[in-house]
């Protein structure tokens, strides 16, 4: 028969790291059946949590090929420097370095992009970017601080999504004031996190379909937890 | 208007006088910029001469202004506190907020580098309370705050954050198995 309470403390062990074997050693010692404990664990694998229904099993690894930056994504700068001028045309304005920095994008952005790789090793969080000058990035899983999952207005209209993860590394300051700002209804200034791949302590991934966007953050998630660091950082 | 709910906010709920409280802080500057505005035209008029209609347009255009933009920082707090998203779940804390353009931090416990509470003048005022908790990120520290909320659900969020994440943090405590009954 089916125990919750043994179900309750599995799960309560499984989510601080404890291996299957341990729990069941102390089940046991505590005076459960062997076969009680079995039909718990399987009873657990079996339902469907959110992170168990995710397209990608976290034993594959998954890359840029699997969740791509949007072609669209080269237009984004572009397209908005447009609408800028096309506005300011209306108002008898013109700002000829926009223009100028147009052509410069639709050169630039198809290399960022080609040139940008992401996967999700078994320890690591691997990110290889850069035309000119390489950056590899080797993110243990452990040490992530926090998921987000971005939409600006122009992702908001063409349904795109930035993904990044940041940790605690020094430099924290770079990616995050590095970024462009742009105004924000409310009156406040608003963080972009445009930057492709890793700068600061930062790895964003821009320009992603929504739903891609919520894979990825998934798959992370599912990560960190099974990759879980001993020493834990936070400082309650 | 459709809420985003979720267990931990049917548990610990925002308070709808956070839609009043923003939209207060949204418009203070507009209007009393308006006000001033009125008030020089007003000087101004009762000094010259002329005493036609331009006045009594001009008062009735800024207070029909002021309506307006009060109006639209309503419905747009309306809005922002109908999506205003948060739950404490299993393994982290998601928090999302944001109608137009939406962010989303997802937190595990183990990062958590602190949960504070605190209050400036205006939820003084309405009794409102703002849950931070933050990780070692500036960005969290922007977005990882519940904001808006009345004391019980400060209180109870928490206890309920404290609880967990002392919980998963500590090591040396192991739960005793349940006993299975005679």
């Amino acid at each position: 028969m089916l125990n919750n309470e043994i179900v309750n403390y599995i799960k309560s062990e499984l989510v601080k790291g404890e291996g299957k074997q341990q729990i069941t050693d102390s089940l046991i010692k505590a005076g459960w059946q062997n076969n009680d404990v079995q039909e718990a664990f399987n009873s657990l694998s079996a339902p469907a949590s959110p992170i168990a229904t995710s397209p990608q099993s976290t034993s594959e690894i998954v890359t840029e090929k699997n969740y791509p930056i949007t072609k669209l994504w080269i237009f984004k700068a572009p397209i908005i420097i447009i609408v800028i001028s096309i506005v300011a045309l209306l108002f008898g304005y013109y700002f000829p370095y926009l223009l100028i920095a147009l052509p410069i994008y639709l050169i630039a952005n198809p290399l960022i992009r080609a040139n940008f790789h992401y996967s999700t090793e078994e320890k690591f969080f691997d990110v290889r970017q850069g035309v000119f000058s390489k950056k590899q990035r080797h993110l243990p899983y452990g040490v992530i601080q926090n998921v987000l999952v971005k939409q600006d207005w122009f992702d908001r209209i063409f349904g795109l999504a930035s993904f990044s993860v940041e940790n605690a590394s020094q430099g924290g300051g770079k990616g995050f004031f590095g970024g462009s700002k742009s105004f924000r209804l409310g009156g406040t200034y608003q963080q972009q996190g445009e930057s492709v791949g890793s700068s600061g302590n930062k790895v964003n991934i821009p320009g992603l379909k929504k739903k891609d966007a919520e894979a990825i953050k998934l798959v992370l998630l599912q990560k960190m937890k099974e990759n879980p660091i001993e020493d834990s950082q936070s400082g309650l | 208007m459709q809420i985003a709910q979720s267990k931990t906010r049917e548990q610990f709920p925002l308070s709808t006088k956070k839609v009043l409280k923003k939209t207060i802080t949204g418009t203070l500057v507009w209007m009393i910029l308006l006000l001033i505005i009125l008030g020089v035209l007003v000087a101004v008029s009762s000094s010259g001469t002329d005493t036609g209609g331009w006045l009594g347009i001009a008062t009735l255009g800024i207070f029909g202004l002021m309506f307006f933009i009060l109006l639209v920082v309503y419905l747009y707090q309306r809005w922002y506190y109908a999506v205003y998203f948060y739950d404490l779940t299993l393994d982290y804390i998601v928090i999302k907020k944001g109608p137009i353009t939406p962010q989303e931090i997802t937190i595990p416990y183990e990062r958590i580098q602190d949960v504070y509470v605190d209050q400036d003048l205006l939820d003084r005022i309405f009794g409102l309370y703002d849950v931070h908790l933050s990780s070692a990120t500036i960005s969290s520290g922007m977005a990882a705050h519940i904001d808006g909320v009345e004391k019980p659900a400060a209180d109870g969020l928490r206890a309920m954050l404290l609880q967990t994440v002392s919980e998963r943090i500590s090591k040396k405590r192991v739960p005793v198995p349940p006993q299975p009954q005679q």
